[in-house]
């Protein structure tokens, strides 16, 4: 490992010296060495560690103003090479406590940021060294579970008495009877899907969380396709038990309707917040 | 089901986690964090595109509820107790859960009242292990590997029947101590245990030396000794 001040980038000569007046923080990992990990960051910046005690924290030097632009390639590239740069520590140290995107600090009144990242550090150390332990050796995972509402909702109307019966009546009323009655039906058929979606949630979630150490419950998204998003989680898993997660998935994804996507392995993004 | 993190989909996945999660710093050197305010709105509108990706599934109310369930269920709760029953020691540890090939380090808070102790899971509100100071029949101070892969000193409890917890606290000493309070007050006694250097297989030390192992037979050479001796002496 490389030693000494070498290492860092120091702005050159004719750069003004406010261009260095931040450091952006990618993460904080297991290890309390003085490193480079090269130009590997955002816009190819020279990314190095600043240690305290046996932690460090992975920066790069730049301005105290945050990244912004109005292009999504842009912004997706400098998303990537941020999560680039946290899996190459991950890899390194072994674990560590990501940081959200555009998380830079300053220096404060005389002192330089350096001091700055240095100050928090200490300032943090305990809640730090308490998050790695957490997460130490786990990995997330995101995990989303979808249904076909519309196989859903034919199996819902073929077992539903009610609704079932609905559905002979409208054949046999005229038009505008057979509207309210479809609004009837409408309802009642969302009651079940609801009860339906309830219930799948609970069994899935109990399923699941005998594999995993700890998991977040995310909102639903909207998907492109006609599918329906009905859990999504965020799972914490124990090193090499992925496996048995991803073999339970495998049966919910079997089942009839029903289908799972499995990403992963993350850094642990969602459980180092406050 | 083998997990995915490399194609044009997962990207979604991952925007959702840097940008809007990920460990919080909370100190005015900050010069800006994304989600909050300016900076977090900027980068969403340039991603446009995905925005219909990000808004929320058709069933609003009912992820809302669902979620608030899940919030609500998970709420730090006290591990329940029996009445009159108290809470000697609450400490941060973790207990070796294993069922058939799954094992792993389980982590929650242990509880050692004046009659049992127990590991309480906050994240489920589950007890994953409980044993009644009177089930305990012998400790140990073990090292070994936890979860960060770091040496930790570990205590081995020996329960009736012969089943073997792990455990492993803050202060796993202080845990161990709280334990044997609690035993001495009820007038319990223990024994130190050791491994059975042929099976491996936990049992009393005094046992071990002067009876031999349980399961698989293994005799201490003094007791060896001592047999051929009486026989000698027939």
């Amino acid at each position: 490992m490389q030693h000494g001040d070498s290492i860092r980038v120091a702005p050159s000569e004719g750069e003004a010296a406010t261009k260095v007046e931040g450091r952006y923080l990618y993460c904080v990992a297991d290890g309390g060495e003085k490193a480079s990990l090269g130009p590997i960051g955002i816009d190819g910046h020279q990314v190095y560690t600043v240690p305290y005690k046996d932690v460090c924290a992975v920066v790069h030097d730049c301005p105290a103003e945050p990244y912004q632009s109005a292009d999504a390639e842009v912004v997706k590239g400098w998303v990537i090479a941020h999560q680039r740069v946290v899996d190459k520590a991950w890899e390194k140290w072994g674990t560590v406590l990501p940081l959200g995107f555009d998380t830079i600090v300053s220096g404060q009144g005389d002192s330089d940021p350096q001091q700055s990242v240095e100050n928090w550090l200490a300032a943090d150390y305990q809640t730090l060294r308490r998050r790695m332990e957490t997460v130490g050796g786990k990995a997330e995972y995101g995990v989303q579970v979808f249904w076909q509402p519309r196989i859903i909702a034919r199996r819902i109307a073929e077992m539903d008495a009610e609704i079932g019966r609905l559905e002979e009546e409208i054949k046999s009323k005229p038009r505008g009877l057979a509207y309210m009655y479809r609004q009837k039906l409408e309802n009642a058929l969302k009651r079940e899907m609801e009860a339906k979606a309830d219930e799948c949630f609970r069994d899935f979630f109990s399923r699941i969380k005998k594999h995993v150490c700890d998991v977040r419950v995310e909102k639903t998204k909207k998907t492109d396709d006609d599918r329906q998003m009905i859990m999504n989680l965020s799972c914490l898993v124990d090193g090499d038990k992925s496996t048995h997660l991803g073999e339970e998935l495998e049966a919910i994804d079997k089942m009839e309707g029903f289908s799972v996507r499995f990403t992963g392995p993350w850094p642990p993004y969602s459980f180092v917040g406050a | 089901m083998e997990p995915t993190r490399d194609s044009h989909a997962t990207l979604v996945d991952l925007l959702d986690r840097i940008l809007d999660k990920g460990l919080v710093l909370y100190a005015d050197i900050i010069v800006s964090v994304a989600g909050i305010p300016l900076i977090g709105v900027n980068l969403r509108a340039a991603l446009a595109g995905m925005e219909t990706m990000l808004k929320y599934g058709v069933m609003q109310d009912w992820d809302e509820r669902i979620r608030a369930w899940e919030r609500e269920n998970r709420k730090e709760r006290e591990l329940p107790l029996a009445s009159g029953e108290q809470v000697v020691l609450k400490m941060l540890g973790s207990y070796l859960y294993s069922q058939g090939i799954y094992t792993s380090w389980r982590q929650g808070y242990l509880y050692v009242t004046d009659r049992r102790i127990a590991l309480y899971l906050l994240t489920f509100g589950e007890v994953l292990f409980e044993a009644s100071l009177q089930s305990i029949k012998g400790l140990a101070m073990r090292g070994g590997k936890h979860l960060s892969g770091a040496e930790r000193e570990h205590l081995c409890l020996l329960l009736e029947g012969g089943e073997v917890a792990w455990l492993h606290a803050l202060d796993t000493r202080q845990l161990r101590e709280a334990i044997e309070r609690g035993m001495a007050a009820l007038g319990l006694t223990w024994e130190e245990i050791d491994t059975c250097p042929q099976c491996g297989e936990e049992a009393p030390v005094k046992e071990l030396l002067h009876n031999g192992c349980d399961r698989c037979g293994w005799v201490s050479p003094r007791v060896k000794q001592d047999m051929l001796r009486t026989t000698a002496a027939r």
